[in-house]
């Protein structure tokens, strides 16, 4: 078959010695620049472009792809350890991970993360070399209306979301919207809640927000109860998940890997959807759904799997069509024409080499994931160990830093801060953090997704009902939200007299 | 209901928060066209949003007066004031900066308020002022507000620029600062983790990574 | 506290020490330090990549680092004016383009650089042409037959745009002002990508857009070409013909990327600057590497100072009238 003569030249390319050592440097800087809050892919990726001028373009790609994957994964790092979310994708961890940790099985959230981010990786990696064409119709089949109906689908995810009441957590959402409003209208170019304040022309940065409200009020928070703070770091568990664990973390692998791997390919950075889609199911499917938000290590594995399933899918455009999905792969593309390889549909049948060999590399690089990340976890683990009194400090140089370098940009460092305090308004009032970033992240797609739809449509609303991918999208958002509504309503009363009597 | 009692001090508060918020973003939106439904404008979405927002945080005010549920918590200013400080100051210094614009000015002139002010709560406690109670921290505020104020329209007088220290300086600058936040604090310990981490950072983030971050503008020329 | 006065003492001296030593390494000849060059838009888009590949030759010539620093923001626009607002020292430069320089004045009203006036010219680092691109099954095979259909159907065309003031949005606007429907359907996508991505599915009609995105999907048969805006064809797309073979002789229009530093900069650094850029240009690979992005290499008059001077005025006259009256306002 001709797969497994492509999948034969394309480890032939990605298991020399040189693309070997490349890969692993990319996975290694990667996972670091993970860990480090604020320094995304975006910026490691760019800084490091004139370093593989001297490399030839697949050697180059494979470490910036390296770099992109294990950016990926080191943000789940910080979301468990320190409860700052890395990335987008990374905001569901926090939910169940950061518990976890606290529980003292931090050494188990990662392990898990680990172990359900290899699988889902090497699934995807297969799914790409296998069905990569194929798929990228789908990407092509979602348009704005689509993606519009997607954008709501997402947000009745957010509504599941919520640990504790729907009104507040619905309350979040909407600001999240809000807050996604600030900065240029994409249509006419007005300026939408700046105050005039050029820093926020182009809206708040997800960086800055995350690492307000989660990062900084967290740290002030874990501040002004030192007992409980005190107490948690003294406990470190396990490393390793064990077979219990393993056993209740196979089925969110395995769903996990397949939702992440659908979103991923999806244009717009569908693959931002995956974890919340797949907590949300995991959630639904649990017989016991309270323990979510408490430590279930099935919070972990199933929206760990579903990221680094849709990280690697969301190569598939820009392998087979040469049309990016989201930022990070925008920057792939400039990294291929500045190293002669001009990104499209030609690139397989032009490139052969360089398009199997980095399929083959995605599979090594996730391999060489696991081997790095699985002995750091100890490390990991042991830095739980720093008093916090010398901690919080060097947390928050971390991220002035990292906040800093993303846009160069001071201002940025001082928004985060304000987020700070905002976050910590929001903790005192009984608000959840995560329904709002969800909102945020889904914010500036569904505004302009609808708009762009009811400019094709020329204003009939219609056209959300009338294409079928759409209306299906829809009706599943309609039966998540009733689902998650009804039974959470009556419950709801019953902890408020419980909790009462 | 019966005699007047909020059954849930942090959803009223919270409801409170949610309505400031709406009413903000209505106002910062209002100049804005709002278009029809068919052909939106830019402020269709923030205007409807800004209400809905102020909506659910008056339905949550109202549920808090039937429902019950916890007291609002303290608010642990120390820990908030010495977190954020440090950050701003990172922000001020690492490049530097000029206050022209508005924004600008009255960060600084929040800033510098809230020097004053805990330093007067610092004095305040240690003579053994109360500092407790509603109407204190009411009347704490409102001092607090009036400070900014009064900066603010007098800051074009005081110079407001800072100078630009590089990631040398505003690097143990934000851990030094910020570790007033905590009781627990070892000065010593701190300032050798300062420097170590600053080190670190420098090698890592400058060296290492190669982000155009400035690291000693005064020393290096970079 | 002795102690701390010592130390405040001797950090003042370090302080002292470093100035003088800063003011005696000015005196030096330029470039002494690493140079940064401003990209006024994310890492890995079009100006982005042209800029580094132009620095790293560059550097090598002026015997320093070139740093790129992306800051991007309102259009560009906010880099452009901390650039023009800079020391002349020859340490702060920018990678402008079209939109910062020649279209961000009809667009942002209040905008805090004048693009001639507060910037020295160093020169021109490349011109991509620019591509009218329809889905691949728009009832129209050629430039003349687009025109005919577009001016018969305005009301059910639909052109998408990489977002206000990108070269997407600004050469379209001046072809529809040149088509006689300045008030055709645009929609906006936020970057090159995602529009070119609803293309290709067939969800929107037309774009119009630097040959480099859209030579592969071309070529590839995803989308057809009407016509390319040059004066004669392209060595990349030699099947597609210009827009005065389609019947638009006036619609000209490049994309073009050009190094400007701030306003009173000395000539010596900015004959420097000059060399390192020809030498760039020059260079083998360097031009490879441009030419493979589809972007044609300026002759010595056109991408000299004086040259790009005249780049800048030509397009800043072309487009001034169309894009005011889009009505399309950023601040």
């Amino acid at each position: 078959m001709d797969l497994f003569s492509n999948l034969a030249l394309g480890f032939g390319v990605a298991l020399s010695l040189k693309n070997l050592a490349l890969c692993f440097v990319g996975c290694f800087i990667g996972t670091l620049i993970g860990v480090l809050p604020g320094v995304g892919p975006i910026a490691t990726i760019a800084m490091l472009l004139p370093i593989t001028f001297g490399i030839d373009p697949v050697g180059a790609l494979i470490m910036l792809a390296g770099i992109y994957y294990g950016a990926q994964y080191g943000g789940s790092t910080t979301a468990i350890l320190v409860n700052i979310p890395g990335e987008a994708t990374s905001v569901v961890t926090t939910l169940d991970g950061h518990q976890m940790a606290k529980q003292g099985r931090a050494g188990v959230a990662l392990g898990i993360s680990a172990i359900g981010s290899f699988i889902a990786g090497s699934v995807a990696t297969v799914l790409i070399a296998a069905l990569g064409a194929p798929l990228t119709k789908l990407a092509l089949l979602f348009g704005p209306a689509e993606y519009f109906s997607l954008m709501v689908m997402g947000l009745c995810f957010a509504v599941v979301l919520a640990r504790g009441s729907i009104l507040k957590a619905i309350a979040m959402i909407m600001l999240g919207l809000l807050l996604s409003t600030i900065g240029t209208d994409l249509e006419t170019g007005q300026e939408r809640m700046t105050f005039g304040f050029a820093p926020l022309s182009d809206g708040l940065d997800f960086a800055v927000l995350a690492m307000g409200i989660f990062g900084f009020a967290e740290v002030i928070k874990n501040l002004e109860n030192p007992e409980t703070r005190d107490v948690v770091r003294q406990k470190v568990g396990r490393l390793l998940p064990n077979r219990e664990e393993m056993r209740q973390s196979a089925g969110p692998i395995a769903r996990g890997t397949v939702l992440g791997s659908i979103l991923g390919i999806l244009p717009g950075n569908g693959a931002v959807l995956g974890p919340f889609a797949s907590y949300t199911l995991e959630k639904k499917l649990a017989k016991d759904p309270s323990r979510f938000g408490r430590g279930a290590i099935e919070g972990v594995a199933g929206p760990e799997s579903a990221n680094n399933a849709g990280a690697q899918t969301s190569f598939i455009p820009l392998l087979t069509l040469g049309i990016p999905p989201n930022a990070v792969m925008a920057l792939m593309v400039g990294a291929m024409t500045i190293h002669g390889v001009i990104p499209g549909p030609q690139v397989m049948t032009k490139n052969p080499q360089l398009f199997w060999g980095m399929i083959a590399s995605m599979w090594i690089g996730n391999l060489m994931l696991l081997i790095i990340n699985l002995p750091l976890i100890g490390l990991w683990v042991k830095l739980l160990k720093v008093p916090y009194r010398l901690m919080f400090p060097a947390i928050l140089l971390f991220c002035c830093i990292g906040i800093y370098s993303i846009n160069n940009s001071p201002v940025d460092v001082a928004m985060t801060a304000f987020f700070g305090l905002f976050g910590y308004a929001l903790v005192k009032f009984g608000f959840e953090p995560a329904p709002l970033l969800l909102g945020y992240v889904l914010g500036k797609l569904l505004e302009e997704k609808m708009r762009q739809a009811l400019i094709i449509s020329r204003g009939s609303f219609m056209t959300f009902v009338e294409r079928p991918i759409s209306a299906g999208l829809l009706l599943v958002a309609l039966v998540i939200l009733v689902v998650a509504l009804l039974p959470s309503i009556s419950k709801k009363r019953d902890v408020v007299f419980t909790e009462n009597s | 209901m019966g005699k007047f009692r909020i059954a849930s001090p942090q959803d009223f508060a919270g409801g409170l928060f949610l309505i400031a918020i709406g009413l903000g973003a209505y106002w910062a939106s209002s100049n804005l066209g709002m278009g029809t439904l068919r052909a939106m404008g830019p402020g269709m979405l923030p205007k409807s949003l800004a209400v809905i927002v102020a909506g659910l945080g008056a339905l949550l005010l109202l549920t808090s007066f039937r429902v019950e549920g916890p007291e609002l918590e303290r608010w642990s200013i120390r820990g908030l004031f010495f977190v954020l400080l440090g950050s701003c100051l990172f922000a001020l210094t690492i490049r530097g900066s000029d206050i022209t614009g508005t924004p600008e000015r009255v960060a600084s002139a929040m800033l510098i308020a809230s020097v004053i002010f805990l330093a007067a709560l610092f004095v305040a406690t240690r003579m053994g002022i109360a500092t407790d109670g509603h109407a204190v921290r009411a009347g704490m505020l409102a001092a607090y507000v009036a400070a900014v104020f009064v900066i603010y329209h007098v800051a074009p007088v005081i110079d407001l620029s800072f100078p630009a220290i590089g990631l040398i300086a505003a690097g143990p600058l934000v851990a030094i600062v910020s570790a007033f936040a905590s009781p627990e604090t070892k000065w010593g310990e701190v300032i050798i983790f300062a420097t170590f981490m600053t080190a670190l950072c420098a090698g890592l983030f400058k060296y290492a990574l190669g982000l155009p971050i400035p690291l000693a503008p005064w020393l290096l020329g970079y | 506290m002795t102690t701390l006065t010592r130390r405040a003492a001797l950090g003042a001296a370090a302080i002292a020490a470093s100035l003088a030593l800063s003011n005696g390494a000015q005196a030096q000849a330029y470039p002494n330090k690493p140079i940064t060059m401003m990209v006024a838009f994310a890492a890995g888009g079009p100006t982005d990549v042209i800029a580094r590949i132009v620095s790293e030759h560059m550097s090598k010539t002026l015997g320093q680092q070139i740093i790129i620093e992306n800051v991007a923001g309102a259009g560009g626009t906010t880099t452009t004016a901390r650039v023009a607002a800079a020391a002349p020292d020859g340490y702060t430069l920018i990678m402008g383009q079209m939109g910062t320089h020649a279209a961000a004045p009809a667009l942002y009203p209040n905008l805090r650089y004048n693009p001639v006036t507060d910037f020295t010219p160093i020169g021109v680092a490349g011109i991509t042409p620019i591509v009218i691109v329809t889905k691949k099954d728009f009832p129209a095979n050629n430039l003349r037959e687009f025109v005919a259909y577009v001016k018969a159907n305005p009301d059910k065309v639909n052109q998408a745009h990489a977002g206000v003031g990108s070269t997407a949005f600004t050469t379209c606007v001046l072809l529809k002002a040149q088509m006689g429907v300045p008030k055709l359907n645009a929609v906006a996508y936020r970057g090159t990508g995602p529009a070119l991505n609803d293309l290709v599915g067939g969800q929107v009609d037309f774009m119009c857009d630097q040959v480099t995105n859209l030579t592969p999907q071309i070529i590839a048969g995803n989308i057809k070409a009407m016509g390319i805006a040059t004066p004669a064809r392209i060595a990349v797309l030699p099947n597609v013909p210009t827009t005065a073979e389609g019947g638009l002789p006036d619609y000209q229009i490049s994309g073009w990327n050009a190094i400007f530093g701030p306003k009173g900069l000395p000539a010596d650094i900015q004959a420097k600057l000059v060399d390192a850029l020809d030498k760039a240009l020059e260079d083998p690979t360097t031009n490879k590497r441009l030419a493979d992005l589809g972007t044609v290499i300026p002759n010595k008059t056109e991408r000299a100072p004086a040259g790009l001077a005249a780049i800048l005025a030509r397009d800043l006259a072309l487009l001034d009238k169309p894009l005011r009256e889009t009505g399309a306002v950023g601040q």
